[in-house]
C-alpha cells in the first residue's frame, strides 16, 4: 500500500512485510521474525530523524538512505 | 411568464452605505436595485425585477453571524422573492462567507433558489460550495457587468427549475453531487479513447475526480531519539478482547485508546482484531505482527529511544470515509501532543 501512502501525502513511509502481517512473517522462526520486525522499526526511527520535504519512501532493509519517490506523484 | 421577483444581498461597500467605517451597520432593506444590484437588474433585463436590496455591514455579519443571518433571512423572506442573488463577493472574505451562509439558509429555510458568486480563494467557497451554487468570479469588480450576467444566467436557470450543466460548463464550484448521465460510448471505449489521448500528449479529463489531499509539512523530530517519547498507532483493527469500544469492522467512526503500561509484550489471549479488510489470522496469533510493542520495549530498555508511550491508539482503516479519518487523526494527534509524545509510528495493513 506504499503508493497509496505516497498519493495521500504521508511524509515518511517505510515499506513493511505485507498486508496480513506488516511487522512479521508467520513462515519465519520466532527469532528471525522478531529481527525482521526490529529492522522495520529501526528504519522507521531513521525516517523520523530525517527531514523530508515531500512524501518519501525509506527502503525497509537498506542503509542506502531515503529514496524520494516523487515520480508517482508527478505522473498522477 | 411574469418577471421574477429578485432580492439582492450586498455588503455595506457594494451597497454604497460606506467603507470600512460602516462595516458595523445592521442589516437594512432598500426598495429596488441599489449599488451593485443595478448590475444584476441590468443583466436581468425583462426576465426579472430586483424588488429589494438587503445590505449588511461586513463586521456585523461576521461578528454575530447567527443573529445577523436570522435578521437578513427575515428581511429577505418579507420580500417574497422567487430568486435571491448574493454578491458577487470576489475576494472579500467576510462578504463571501455571509453570501454563502445566506444562500444556504434561503434555500434550506425558505425553499427559494439562491445563487452567489466569488473568487476561488474566498473562504466562503470552501465553507458553502457543497450547500449552494457559487459561481466562480475574478478577484475584483473590474468585470462586474460580465460577472453579473453569468450570475443572473445561472440564477434564472435555478429559479425556472431548468436542468443545470456540469460545474465546468456552468462555471460554478462543484457541490460534490453525483448525477446520472447517458453517454454514447461504453466505459471500455471511453477509457481506450482517454488512453490514446494520453499517449498522444493530448489533454485528458478523468471522469472520476480524485480528492485533493492537502500537503502537510513534515514536522522535525525535536529531541534526540534517546530522549524522545514514541507512540504506536494503527489502523489495522487491533482491539482488546471483547472490543470494548465497539470499533466497527469497516467504515469506522470510532477509535480506541488502550493502555499497555507494564506489558513487556502483548499477550495474544488479551487481544483481538476486528478489521474486515484483510485476513487477520496471523495478527491474532501474534499482535506484534501489527503493533511492535516487543521490539519498541527493547529499544526503550537499551536507550535507543527515550520512552514508549503507554497508550496505543487503534481503529480500522477499511472503507473508512476521509471525513472520519481526518477527524479521528486530528483527535488522536491532539491527545498525543497533550501527553507530550514526540513522534508516532503508525502501522497500517
Amino acid at each position: 500500500m506504499t503508493p497509496v501512502a505516497v498519493m495521500i501525502g504521508a511524509n515518511r513511509i517505510v515499506p513493511a512485510a505485507g498486508i496480513i502481517h506488516p511487522l512479521g512473517n508467520a513462515e519465519m522462526s520466532a527469532e528471525d521474525e522478531k529481527a525482521l520486525r526490529r529492522r522495520i522499526v529501526e528504519q522507521a526511527l531513521k525516517a523520523l530523524r530525517t527531514d523530508v520535504a515531500r512524501p518519501t519512501v525509506f527502503g525497509a532493509d537498506s542503509d542506502a538512505g531515503p529514496e524520494p519517490t516523487t515520480a508517482a506523484l508527478e505522473s498522477a | 411568464m411574469n418577471p421574477l421577483r429578485v432580492v439582492c444581498y450586498l455588503n455595506q461597500f457594494f451597497g454604497q452605505v460606506g467603507g470600512e467605517d460602516k462595516a458595523g451597520v445592521a442589516p437594512r432593506v432598500m426598495p429596488g436595485a441599489v449599488g451593485a444590484a443595478r448590475a444584476i437588474q441590468q443583466a436581468l433585463g425583462d426576465a426579472g425585477t430586483v424588488v429589494a436590496t438587503v445590505v449588511c455591514g461586513d463586521n456585523y455579519a461576521a461578528e454575530q453571524a447567527d443573529r445577523a443571518l436570522a435578521e437578513i433571512v427575515a428581511l429577505v423572506a418579507a420580500e417574497r422573492p422567487d430568486l435571491v442573488v448574493a454578491g458577487p463577493a470576489f475576494l472579500a472574505g467576510r462578504y463571501g462567507v455571509a453570501c454563502g451562509a445566506l444562500c444556504a439558509a434561503v434555500e434550506g429555510q425558505l425553499g427559494v433558489p439562491a445563487v452567489s458568486a466569488m473568487h476561488a480563494e474566498n473562504p466562503g467557497v470552501d465553507l458553502y460550495r457543497r450547500r449552494t451554487y457559487i459561481l466562480e468570479t475574478g478577484s475584483d469588480a473590474q468585470r462586474m457587468l460580465d460577472e453579473a450576467r453569468r450570475l443572473v444566467a445561472l440564477g434564472l436557470k435555478l429559479a425556472r427549475r431548468e436542468p443545470l450543466g456540469s460545474p465546468a460548463a456552468e462555471g460554478y464550484f462543484a457541490r460534490g453531487l453525483t448525477h446520472n448521465a447517458v453517454v454514447a460510448d461504453n466505459a471500455a471505449a471511453r477509457a481506450t479513447a482517454m488512453l490514446l489521448d494520453k499517449l498522444a500528449g493530448r489533454a485528458v479529463t478523468s471522469e472520476v475526480p480524485l480528492p485533493d489531499f492537502p500537503t502537510i509539512a513534515a514536522p522535525r523530530l525535536l529531541p534526540a531519539l534517546g530522549r524522545a517519547t514514541i507512540a504506536l498507532v494503527t489502523d489495522g483493527g487491533f482491539v482488546p478482547r471483547g472490543n470494548p469500544d465497539g470499533i466497527e469492522a469497516l467504515a469506522a467512526t470510532r477509535y480506541g485508546a488502550y493502555d499497555i503500561e507494564g506489558q513487556r509484550e502483548l499477550d495474544p489471549a488479551l487481544f483481538d482484531n476486528v478489521h474486515r479488510g484483510y485476513d487477520t489470522t496471523f495478527v491474532k496469533q501474534d499482535p506484534h505482527r501489527l503493533l511492535p510493542v516487543d521490539v519498541v520495549r527493547d529499544l526503550e530498555r537499551d536507550g535507543t529511544i527515550g520512552k514508549l508511550h503507554e497508550t496505543v491508539y487503534s481503529t480500522t482503516g477499511v472503507a473508512t470515509t476521509l471525513a472520519h479519518s481526518a477527524r479521528m487523526g486530528r483527535e488522536i494527534a491532539e491527545k498525543l501532543r497533550a501527553a507530550g509524545v514526540d513522534a508516532v509510528i503508525l502501522t497500517s495493513t
